[in-house]
């Protein structure tokens, strides 16, 4: 019994970082601009809070030191996509690599260290759950009733499946579309913050170790909605915290294995033999008044 | 014409800009640009050292950058490079330490084995695309990650050297035969054939879009997929085609590093480095053209070792070539910017 209870924490655990970027990711596609960037603004996200909690000695301060950078991040991939709409996955892709290039190059200028941070002050927990945890749990259900029922999330979705019909009835596209790209940065930044300074004490070089990419299946396989993208998320959350519950019974299955299931799950569900996926109509498509 | 040279602007004022951005984080740390700058250049190309470093370093982005390019005619997008370049090269481990002659050069088996496995990597997302109309960005990002995995278990299990300690695994080096041979012994350095392959890959691939049907197919179903099924090309065998041919190219990147002998003619944890990834930068900053891409790839493998090399004199880290690297990437993504402003310019005048 205690071992279902402990791999039920670590699955809520582990889907976290996951989940919340995922939710990022469907604020970014949801209003029409594709968000190949998540895993670097994650990583930004993870070395600013752990940054922020070293100078501040305070992790509250850290946790909005990740959500910053995040959403800083993501500014640039908003103005590149939005006003000068430039190419949406070639500006993700170049976040990428410029987080991973920034952060090593900050830890060799900050602390003259080519791997990781000192230790820092770590969020504090409530019943032996990290507050971020808890906060990113939080914003799922809340991102649930913001999208469906308020009149700023109705307003994305428009923009996201016919932005011409959206600016028709007086609905600013680019506005609406920089939120949403900017609040993806803001929530990939959290799920950082918590790798840094929620499961650990310090950043790791690429210690989003591919968890950007894993929440962009976790938004295919849950059809861009937060309910699917919770089950998602807790779904890869679990591959990952019972991968070593799965060895013990199914030990002729290699490890390397299980670490794909998230991805052939998605290809499964892009194919339409899990369920169709199908993504935001406009969704990677800039908006151009004058040409329509 | 004029769009012409505008177009070949770009890449130019792009990295003339990271270039200048670097230079001001460089002042910034409280060392001479220029004089950082000089140990980059030094590093990359003084000597026959340097040159053969600089040039090893390329050939798998010219190899990974045609595989985008080739992708890019056909109006796709190839984030699959680096799964591809990590199947091409164990395949080649694979085959090439334990398949003996077999009647025909070993080496040419080994080449064409690695290819076909990049083939058969890259034509799953192009499949997908042609009948089920999956989006081939998150189909190539989702077999990255699959051919990553594999990739550990490979080197864990099947391919494992036996007698070999510790936490790295790596494959036993390939037969004599499979190997390709250096091209300045001298050097010491492990620059090898596969430049010369890259070459030629770069020399075939123009020649298929600038002479052949194949290639006018691509770029018409590159251009405009509904009028070229009207016309009567079969886009979905097209597509699936050029993203398989786009893996052919990136596991040959890979086969390179192998047979190569950058990891002592073996299979080795991270000897893939980014690669795959790395040939988008390349094919963006050569503008989708052969020959730019080969002259990008070697800018790049200028950076990255002449990077360490300014690490090594001055207190800048090598990163910063990282950093330069994703502006490049960001101000052609931009390049509207440009445009913007010489637009904007023209008005005022």
């Amino acid at each position: 019994m205690p071992i279902i209870i402990s791999i039920i924490m670590a699955t809520i655990r582990q889907a976290a970082p996951i989940l919340i970027t995922a939710i990022g990711g469907m604020f970014s596609e949801i209003s029409g601009v594709v968000n190949i960037g998540l895993e670097g603004m994650m990583l930004m996200g993870a070395f600013s809070a752990a940054v922020t909690s070293y100078y501040t000695g305070s992790p509250l301060i850290g946790i909005l030191g990740g959500m910053m950078a995040g959403g800083l991040t993501a500014a640039i991939h908003a103005v590149l996509s939005i006003k000068y709409k430039g190419n949406q996955t070639v500006s993700g892709v170049a976040i990428n690599l410029f987080a991973s290039g920034f952060t090593v190059f900050m830890l060799r200028v900050l602390f003259n260290q080519s791997g990781n941070t000192p230790t820092v002050p770590k969020a504090p927990a409530l019943f032996g759950v990290s507050i971020i945890v808890v906060l990113i749990y939080v914003i799922a259900i809340w991102s649930q009733f913001f999208l469906y029922k308020t009149t700023t999330g109705l307003r994305m979705r428009a923009v996201g499946e016919h932005p011409l019909a959206a600016d028709t009835v007086g609905i600013d596209v680019a506005k609406i579309r920089y939120f949403g790209v900017i609040m993806s940065g803001v929530f990939a930044g959290l799920g950082g913050a918590y790798l840094s300074i929620g499961a650990l004490s310090q950043f790791t070089k690429e210690m989003s170790a591919g968890r950007g990419f894993i929440a962009l299946a976790a938004l295919v396989f849950g059809k861009w909605t937060p309910k699917g993208v919770l089950a998602a998320s807790l779904l890869f959350g679990f591959a990952d915290a019972g991968q070593t519950l799965i060895q013990q019974y199914v030990d002729f299955i290699p490890p390397q294995f299980i670490q794909m299931i998230p991805y052939i799950l998605t290809l499964l569900a892009l194919a339409g033999v899990v369920g169709k996926a199908v993504a935001p109509s406009a969704s990677g498509k800039p908006y151009d008044k004058n040409s329509n | 014409m004029k769009t012409k040279i505008q177009n070949a602007m770009v890449p130019v004022l792009a990295v003339a800009i990271a270039l200048l951005i670097g230079a001001g984080i460089i002042a910034y740390l409280g060392e001479n640009p220029l004089n950082a700058y000089y140990y980059l250049f030094k590093g990359a190309f003084m000597g026959e050292r340097a040159i053969a470093r600089t040039l090893l370093e390329a050939t798998p982005m010219i190899f990974t950058g045609l595989s985008v390019l080739f992708a890019f005619k056909a109006g796709m997008f190839n984030i699959g490079g680096q799964g591809q370049v990590i199947m091409g090269g164990l395949a080649a481990a694979a085959v090439g330490a334990f398949v003996q002659n077999i009647g025909i050069n070993n080496l040419f088996v080994v080449l064409i084995l690695s290819g076909l496995a990049g083939f058969a990597w890259a034509a799953i997302a192009g499949y997908l695309k042609a009948k089920l109309g999956v989006h081939e960005v998150i189909s190539t990002i989702m077999l990255n990650y699959i051919a990553m995995s594999f990739e550990q278990y490979a080197l864990n299990y099947p391919l494992k050297q036996g007698g070999i300690m510790g936490p790295s695994p790596q494959t036993p080096p390939v037969m004599m035969a499979s190997r390709l041979p250096q091209l300045i012994p001298s050097t010491k350095e492990a620059l090898n054939v596969g430049f010369i392959l890259a070459i030629i890959a770069a020399i075939v691939v123009w020649y298929i879009f600038e002479k052949t049907i194949l290639g006018y197919e691509i770029k018409a179903v590159g251009h405009n997929p509904t009028a070229s099924e009207n016309a009567g090309i079969n886009v979905a065998k097209i597509t699936a085609l050029s993203l398989g041919i786009a893996g052919v190219l990136a596991a040959l990147g890979g086969a390179e590093r192998i047979l190569g002998g950058v990891g002592q003619y073996t299979y080795r944890q991270g000897i893939m480095a980014s690669y795959g990834f790395d040939g988008i930068a390349v094919a963006l900053l050569g503008k989708n053209s052969p020959v730019g891409a080969v002259l990008a790839a070697i800018l790049f493998a200028c950076l990255r070792v002449g990077g360490r090399a300014m690490q090594f004199n001055t207190t800048i880290p090598s990163q910063i070539v990282i950093i330069l690297q994703s502006i490049i990437i960001l101000l052609i993504a931009a390049e509207n910017m440009f445009k913007f402003f010489l637009e904007r310019k023209k008005v005022s005048e």
